[in-house]
């Protein structure tokens, strides 16, 4: 272990990104293992954060500021890794904020432990056109589809994604999570997605059951 | 039966802690303004931005629904706009249009804050509009009806001044207090002064709501710093009764919003109404609290007769000692069945007889 790898902890826990990016820089610059660096370093650094904001001794700006913290390190150090051969599990997910909806927050979090993880995200953003889920799995062939939204009006959408998902016949070989304020379990199985979960450590636990 | 007292004598008494003839019903009445919005094929552009569409749209909540209260403007926009952003206004959700999204913001960045002028109420981007729909409604209604002025919270007008929303504002909070705080104190002096000229214009009272900072995304301690010690200023200045509603759970910062002096504290049904009642009752004014944003949420997804019924009982435990007003946990919104929102109104009013 290099005190990169420590550094990188302490920048993430810290909510400092330039010394995140000045520390993945000199991973990239000394040839160390940036899978190392990310699991070891940034991974840990962002599972603390989880388990303080679980614990609700931090909240949502400082989780946003630790995550902004892990992005500027794990881009700077993702091309590598791929050369490394570190994808993770390789599982894929879509994920996105529904049509109608322009609060990403949620999701973004969920896509930060997703990613932490070392699950690959493919983010259609916020707002996103209720046909676009079907056109991104079509292109992709992700394992999961993860659907969010903060709004009461907006809920019916996550209904037409998963509709269109079963007549389009991708929804077989796919599960579909879905997340947000209004959302509970009784929705989820109304629409027929496949798990409804309350936040993003809930949602990696039980992606990690579903790809172990 | 014959009331005997008219909106605005009913919501007074409750200020003042007399007892009025029922139980007033003061709704934040945004979005479910859409529906006669649809009915008359105007979109949110055309109406927000029409001092005359405005008014008749605002009329119905008193005039067709029997709210106790006008509360305007319907949308969150107001303020993001004045400051220079500019929104989205033919945003579709899952029924229909919804109110607009700002997308091209004031400033880019925490180093542009300085340059950001305070907007003029008079003249800045919508604010002339509701001054006069607000005079237009205080010509008619100025001796019946409370008219009251709508100031969205200063952090979330934040998140529609400076690009990225919540995603640059929440982490400013922890990283950068001193810009946060520059960028609040420019906010709230333009709400003062857009809330005074609200009031200039024949508004009674204002309100508030504080969304995007609740007990799902802040710790108490960033609350009282960020959130509750600008309502604070605002309230000190304005010189007007003031109803604070804090979506999702109020529960952790109770005490910091009773403190800033509101004269009404408006909740979600996650606040534990008879807790409130207990320990803040006799202090201000609680509005509350029929669920409305969960989707199990009775104004949601209940029947009238449900409606009817978690009416009575929410009235049970809110109306005894008054200073209570029977309120939707949140905004009346437009995925809601019209029919229940009649359902509770009717329900108030035969419930809510003191």
């Amino acid at each position: 272990m290099t005190e990169h790898v420590s550094e990188l902890e302490k920048a993430v826990l810290e909510m400092d990104e330039k010394l995140a990016a000045s520390v993945a820089q000199a991973v990239v610059d000394d040839g160390e293992s940036a899978v190392q660096a990310i699991n070891h370093g940034l991974v840990k650094g962002m599972k603390k954060v989880a388990d303080l904001y679980d614990t609700e001794e931090i909240f949502l700006p400082q989780v946003l500021a630790s995550a902004a913290a892990f992005y500027a390190a794990f881009d700077i150090l993702r091309p590598k890794m791929l050369e490394e051969g570190g994808e993770g599990p390789g599982h894929k997910i879509v994920i996105g904020v529904v049509e109608g909806d322009i609060h990403d927050i949620g999701k973004n979090l969920v896509k930060t432990m997703m990613e932490a993880n070392g699950y690959s995200c493919i983010d259609l953003g916020r707002d996103v056109p209720i046909e676009n889920f079907a056109e991104a799995v079509e292109e992709n062939s992700p394992s999961f589809v993860a659907l969010s939204t903060l709004m009461t009006p907006t809920m019916k959408n996550m209904d037409r994604i998963v509709k269109e998902l079963v007549e389009e016949g991708l929804r077989d070989d796919l599960k579909v999570m879905i997340g947000g304020g209004p959302v509970d379990e009784e929705f989820c199985e109304e629409i027929g997605a496949d798990v409804y979960t309350n936040n993003e450590t809930e949602a990696v636990q039980w992606l990690k059951k579903q790809t172990q | 039966m014959k009331e005997e007292m008219t909106p605005l004598e009913r919501v007074v008494a409750t200020l003042k802690g007399e007892t009025p003839d029922r139980v007033p019903i003061a709704l934040y009445f945004m979005s479910a303004a859409q529906f006669q919005m649809m009915n008359d094929d105007y979109t949110w552009k055309e109406v927000l931005n029409s001092p005359i569409r405005l008014y008749k749209n605002v009329l119905r909540q008193y005039e067709h629904y029997g709210a106790d209260n006008f509360f305007l403007p319907p949308d969150f926009r107001v303020n993001g706009e004045a400051f220079g952003s500019k929104s989205q206004y033919e945003l579709r959700c899952g029924c229909g249009y919804r109110m607009p999204v700002v997308t091209e913001y004031a400033i880019n960045s925490v180093d542009e804050i300085d340059d950001l002028e305070i907007p003029d109420p008079y003249k800045d981007g919508r604010c002339p509009v509701i001054l006069q729909t607000i005079e237009k409604l205080s010509k008619k209604y100025g001796n019946e009806v409370p008219i009251v002025g709508f100031l969205n919270s200063p952090p979330d007008v934040a998140t529609d001044v400076i690009a990225g929303n919540y995603s640059t504002v929440l982490p400013m909070i922890a990283t950068d207090k001193e810009s946060m705080h520059k960028l609040l104190s420019k906010i709230t002096e333009h709400l003062v002064e857009f809330g005074k000229a609200m009031v200039d214009s024949g508004a009674h009272a204002l309100a508030t709501v504080s969304g995007g900072f609740n007990n799902l995304t802040i710790g108490p301690k960033d609350y009282a710093e960020f959130v509750a010690a600008y309502h604070r200023e605002i309230i000190g200045k304005v010189g007007v009764p003031y109803s604070y509603h804090q979506c999702q759970d109020a529960t952790p910062f109770m005490d910091d919003i009773v403190a800033t002096g509101t004269a009404a504290v408006a909740f979600h049904e996650k606040v534990d109404l008879a807790w409130a009642k207990e320990k803040y009752g006799k202090d201000v004014v609680l509005a509350g609290n029929l669920g409305v944003s969960e989707a199990d949420a009775v104004l949601y997804s209940g029947t009238p007769e449900q409606v009817k019924e978690q009416t009575r009982k929410t009235l049970e435990v809110g109306k005894p000692g008054g200073k209570f007003w029977l309120s939707a946990g949140c905004e009346v919104h437009h995925a809601l069945p019209e029919e229940n929102i009649f359902a509770m109104i009717k329900a108030a009013k035969q419930y809510g007889a003191y």
